[in-house]
């Protein structure tokens, strides 16, 4: 066949004998979250990103045990986990820089953006800098287009974007 | 997808391609069309499941307004609908277009080739090559870790049939859909590969798939069939129907068929993918006859034959009937049951005739027959979508019953309430509202204390059991003492679950009580079918739909042997070998006077081998060497025999004992019918042709009988084969309940449910309707069940409980699961003792290691698997591994009504095997090669 296939069968899970989510992160998502929701499985999403803000990427092994806790197969938890973009299964970089592809910021040199950052780093979108700093990504509208071309660097939103500022913005970032 | 019809819902009346169609409120689009013989394309629907409404090919248009899905959009009254339009045709030729710019389009390189969903559409809408360009900028992943089950992820279309079928009809949750858009990608568990996550290899998914995404091998190494055959499962006595595809005289594959009345379209890892054995090496191609040194040397057919016949008459000469038994098969169709059991009757003037439910489902057929006046379930199995509370006691349908038992799965997922009466966690267990996890041997009390409460908290319903009952002013007395307290005591369990139980199944505007071989194969399995009887009678919980007392037969025909009379103290239809007007009828048919013998029920059969009365025995098609419990002395009686006679398809226990073995034929092979679980008679087909040396196992018993010089009455003359449809006819003529049974009504009607007392009557989906019973009185009886200690209670010596059963990936004895692809999963390849973590630590092992196993009659040698799927004090081992020998450790204890033995309770001790004593492996294949 033409296409070029992996094989996802044989995929190991690295395991660690202490559990990623913790008793204690379970205390508090039972009484702050699950409570909330008149079902467990509701609560899916606020444990995904309590492991995520915990760790700053969801093991595989978290999956498992965030189903155990909530009674769900690993499969709906991963299944959930992967159909949004700001989670990530793999580790990623102490910062994440969202560059937004949509129309307003693609007319307005989202490329240039890019590409920019691709040379500064060293990385394409995807990657992450060999020490650990920084992940670049493609993002979808972040409903900016006013002020486009913008990105999100973490949980902060730049605007009006030039390929200088932004280099600055990241060179900024302690 | 199973949705009851709403009898409350109103009639709309609209408009299909300018007809005008009827149907009822909450009908969908599709649905409807579907009624009238229109057809639209779809690529995510699926019967089975829930309407979806991913794909949007199935789009209709509807006057005045946009298309809509057609799969998931209900009827309005008064709307017009058009199925083809060239508007249509765009709509659906641009989605296929989008679909197929993110496929291959190397048709010729895949297996779907020529029964694709997609290629059809293609076809249909007239699409070529997409105009858009080819996203092959990604790596689609393929998972080829499952033996049988292969995932190729480049072709998928992502209309998550799969992951729904996995949610929806097996119920496992183990598949999933991960990622988005061009990333998405089919997950088994937290993707770690089908073989890793916990799948049961069901292949529903294979099934479902419209493309070749998932696959299984047997296209792959065949291509298409060229036929399909539609026959009936050999397995488990669900009875599924199957469509085996042929190609050239083999089995390419066997998949679901979509219109199998007890498996709507679904199977389990047995029924679809454990059919290689039927072409194996192994099977026994030639007759065999023992030489004076022990070994076997082959024989001609007509050698074989003439020395069974002569010896036969020979022994009938010298010893009279009483020198010979029968064992039937369970596993061989009806028609060659009853063949078996005349020829006892007719040609060796016996009724030492028994089949294997002897040591399975007996208590069941004897309670039921006494309580109830007929000897079968009362229910079908699609009543646990009807009942509101199911209570399930000592049976593991998720394994031993796969399909039934995701089945109930769903019931309970849709809001069913469930009770778990087993000393195993089993999945249903752990899925259950109520579990009382009950020490093996103690169901009787359990079930008494279950009535105690009923009856004292005045649970029951007063006014069926006036009308509908007799007994029980006495019963009631009886049940005076049988407290929750003094069950619990016996069943180490809290009384409060007892009580909670009760309560429970009262609360249940149709329960249902379903049971295993956990009742059955028990010292007192009777009185156990006899309490569960009595609860649902006292509830009125009988002769509704959703309701009743079901067992789950064990093996495929298991209900049909003992049905056609394969029994020694009744005819077909539990007629009793003394009945004045049963006797008369068969006198007219047969033509002789009908033995008056009391006969041998199987224990009875080894214990006057020992004796030295019985000298001969003829078995079909049954290892009871192996599968019978207390191996030592069925072997010893086996061996005193002067002469034995074994059916076979492969080399085992049983037939290494005999003197002369007759190489059978597989279901695969032959024609006739099965009799599940729930009465359904449905015929099995002929799919490809005997291996070369084997024959027609009826077509054997029958050219015996002739050779002995009787004619049975069921060939066209000598030397012909046999015509199953005229044994049916001769039975149905025998059997009140199967009278309108005939091989020309199973084709129109795909099958009959017994009772069938004509041949207009439809059959009976549900017996003892409004709760008159089968009984000449038409009284239910409510039996007083005593409770007794099992055969044996654990001791200072033997301090833990073996309780034995099967696992899903096996069937029996393993002769036929052993030699298929399905032997090639990991879960499947040895036997385990499972044992509880904290037994463990007693015992001092760890997961893995080996141990002995002790009980009072031997002690064998097995892995330990600690895992929490048992209690504390109680220990499983299945009995498909022939060289682990469980059944070595089962004692004699039997039912005290129907001989049934104890298989599931024996006291054991475990013991850590030091590494100098592991035992070589032993391969089922080293058999073979021993008996050439």
């Amino acid at each position: 066949m033409a296409w070029i296939t992996k094989n996802s069968g044989t995929m190991q899970i690295e395991r660690r004998t202490e559990p990623y989510l913790t008793d204690e992160m379970k205390r508090d998502l039972e009484a702050k979250v699950v409570v909330r929701y008149p079902t467990r499985r509701a609560s899916t999403l606020p444990c995904l990103h309590a492991v995520q803000e915990k760790y700053n990427y969801i093991p595989h092994q978290a999956i498992e045990e965030i189903g155990a806790f909530l009674g769900l197969p690993a499969s709906e938890v991963l299944d959930t986990c992967t159909f949004y973009e700001m989670f990530f299964t793999q580790p990623r970089g102490k910062y994440v820089v969202w560059v937004c592809q949509s129309i307003s910021c693609e007319l307005l040199g989202h490329e240039k953006l890019m590409h920019g950052l691709e040379e500064k780093l060293g990385i394409l979108p995807g990657e992450t800098t060999p020490d650990g700093k920084i992940t670049l990504m493609h993002a979808e509208c972040l409903g900016a287009c006013g002020g486009a071309p913008c990105a999100l660097v973490s949980e902060t939103m730049h605007e009006n974007l030039t390929a200088e500022n932004l280099e600055r913005i990241i060179d900024s970032l302690p | 997808m199973i949705t009851k019809a709403d009898p409350l819902a109103q009639t709309l009346t609209f408009k299909i391609d300018g007809k005008a169609v009827q149907a009822p409120a909450g009908t969908t689009i599709l649905t409807a069309l579907r009624s009238i013989g229109k057809e639209v394309p779809t690529l995510c629907y699926s019967d089975r499941m829930q309407p979806y409404g991913a794909c949007r090919t199935c789009l209709v248009e509807v006057e005045g307004r946009k298309p809509v899905a057609s799969c998931h959009t209900p009827v309005a009254a008064d709307a017009s609908y058009k199925t083809h339009s060239p508007l249509l045709t765009r709509l659906r030729k641009n989605i296929t277009e989008l679909i197929a710019s993110d496929h291959p389009l190397e048709c010729l390189d895949c297996t779907a080739n020529g029964r694709c969903d997609l290629q059809s559409l293609a076809q249909e809408v007239g699409l070529r090559t997409p105009r858009y360009e080819n996203a092959r900028t990604h790596n689609p992943p393929k998972d080829d870790s499952h033996p049988f089950i292969k995932l190729e992820m480049a072709k998928c279309i992502g209309c998550g049939k799969c992951a729904r079928a996995c949610d929806e009809v097996q119920g496992s949750f183990i598949l999933g859909m991960s990622g988005r858009g061009y990333d998405v990608k089919v997950i088994a568990g937290n993707d770690t590969g089908f073989e890793k996550a916990d799948c049961v290899s069901c292949g529903q998914c294979v099934f479902e798939c419209p493309v070749a995404a998932l696959e299984e091998p047997g296209t792959r190494l065949f291509g298409l069939p060229d036929t399909t055959v539609i026959t009936t499962c050999s397995y488990c006595g669900v009875g599924c129907s199957l469509n085996v595809n042929v190609k050239d005289g083999s089995v390419v594959n066997i998949e679901p068929n979509p219109q199998g009345s007890a498996n709507l379209g679904h199977t389990c890892v047995k029924g679809r993918f454990a059919h290689q054995f039927a072409h194996s090496k192994d099977r026994l191609h030639t007759p065999l006859i023992k030489k004076p040194d022990g070994g076997f040397r082959e024989a001609s057919w007509d050698e074989a034959l003439d020395l069974i016949a002569t010896k036969f008459n020979e022994i009938k000469k010298k010893y009279g009937p009483a020198g010979f038994a029968a064992i039937s098969s369970s596993r061989c169709t009806n028609e060659e049951n009853y063949l078996m059991q005349k020829f006892a009757r007719v040609v060796m003037g016996t009724n030492s005739i028994d089949n294997c439910s002897r040591v399975c489902h007996s208590p069941s057929a004897y309670a039921l027959g006494q309580a109830l006046g007929t000897g079968a379930g009362t229910n079908s199995f699609q009543d646990v979508a009807e009942s509101d509370v199911i209570m399930i006691v000592g049976a593991n349908p998720t394994e031993a019953h796969p399909v039934f038992g995701a089945r109930i799965k769903q019931a309970v997922l849709k809001g069913c309430k469930l009770i778990i009466l087993d000393p195993r966690n089993t999945e249903l267990a752990k899925l259950s509202d109520l579990h009382i996890p009950l020490r093996p041997g103690s169901n009787v009390a359990v079930i008494n204390a279950m009535q105690h409460v009923l009856v004292k908290e005045n649970l029951i319903d007063p006014d069926f059991i006036a009308k509908h009952t007799e007994g029980f002013t006495q019963l009631k007395a009886e049940l005076e003492p049988c407290t929750p307290e003094w069950a619990a005591e016996i069943a180490a369990v809290d009384p409060d679950l007892i009580r909670r139980a009760a309560r429970l199944y009262a609360s249940g505007k149709a329960a249902q009580v379903l049971w295993g071989l956990g009742v059955t194969e028990a010292g007192h399995g009777s009185n156990a079918v006899f309490g569960m009887i009595n609860m649902a009678v006292m509830t009125g919980n009988i002769g509704r739909p959703g309701t009743g007392t079901n067992p789950i037969r064990g093996q495929n025909n298991v209900q049909g042997a003992s049905d056609v009379g394969a029994l020694p103290n009744v005819f077909s239809d539990y007629r009793s070998v003394t009945d004045p007007e049963a006797r008369a009828d068969h006198r007219r048919v047969w033509g002789i006077e009908p033995p008056s013998d009391k006969g041998l029920r199987i224990p009875d059969m080894f214990d006057a081998a020992h004796h030295g009365t019985l000298k001969a025995m003829y078995i079909l098609a049954e290892d009871v060497a192996q599968s019978d419990p207390n191996t030592t002395h069925v072997v010893g009686a086996l061996e005193s025999l002067e002469f034995l006679v074994v059916q076979e398809i492969f080399m085992n226990e049983t037939a290494k004992l005999a003197d002369v073995i007759l190489p059978g034929t597989t279901f695969l092979e032959k024609e006739g019918t099965f009799v599940n679980s729930d009465r359904r008679i449905q015929r099995v087909r002929q799919a490809i042709d005997p291996r070369p040396g084997t024959r027609i196992d009826g077509d054997i018993i029958n050219t015996i009988a002739r050779r002995m010089g009787v004619d049975l009455g069921v060939d066209a003359g000598p030397g012909t084969p046999i015509d199953p449809s005229k044994i049916m006819d001769e039975l149905a003529h025998l059997t009140p309940k199967w009278a309108g049974v005939s091989y020309e009504r199973l084709e129109k009607m795909g099958f009959i449910q017994w009772p069938c007392y004509d041949k207009d009557h439809p059959g009976t989906e549900i017996v003892h309707l409004g709760g008159e019973t089968l009984r000449p009185n038409h009284l239910a009886k409510l039996t007083i069940t005593p409770w007794q200690e099992p055969g044996e209670l654990p001791d200072k010596e033997y301090p833990f409980m073996l309780t034995t059963g099967r696992m899903l990936f096996h069937y029996n004895v393993g002769t036929m699961t052993r030699r298929t692809d399905v032997s090639k999963l990991d879960k499947a390849k040895e036997e385990t003792l499972r044992i509880h973590p904290s037994d463990a630590r007693k015992v001092g092992v760890v997961n893995g290691e080996l141990v002995n196993v002790t009980s009072r009659r031997g002690s064998v040698q097995v892995k330990a698997q600690v895992t929490k799927a048992t209690n504390p004090g109680t220990l499983f081992m299945t009995f498909h591994f022939p060289e682990s020998r469980t059944n070595l450790l089962v004692g004699s204890a039997v039912d005290e009504f129907t001989g049934c033995p104890e298989y599931k309770i024996s006291a054991v001790r475990v013991e850590k095997v030091t590494a100098a004593a592991r035992p070589e492996t032993r391969d089922p294949a080293d058999e073979v090669q021993h008996a050439k």
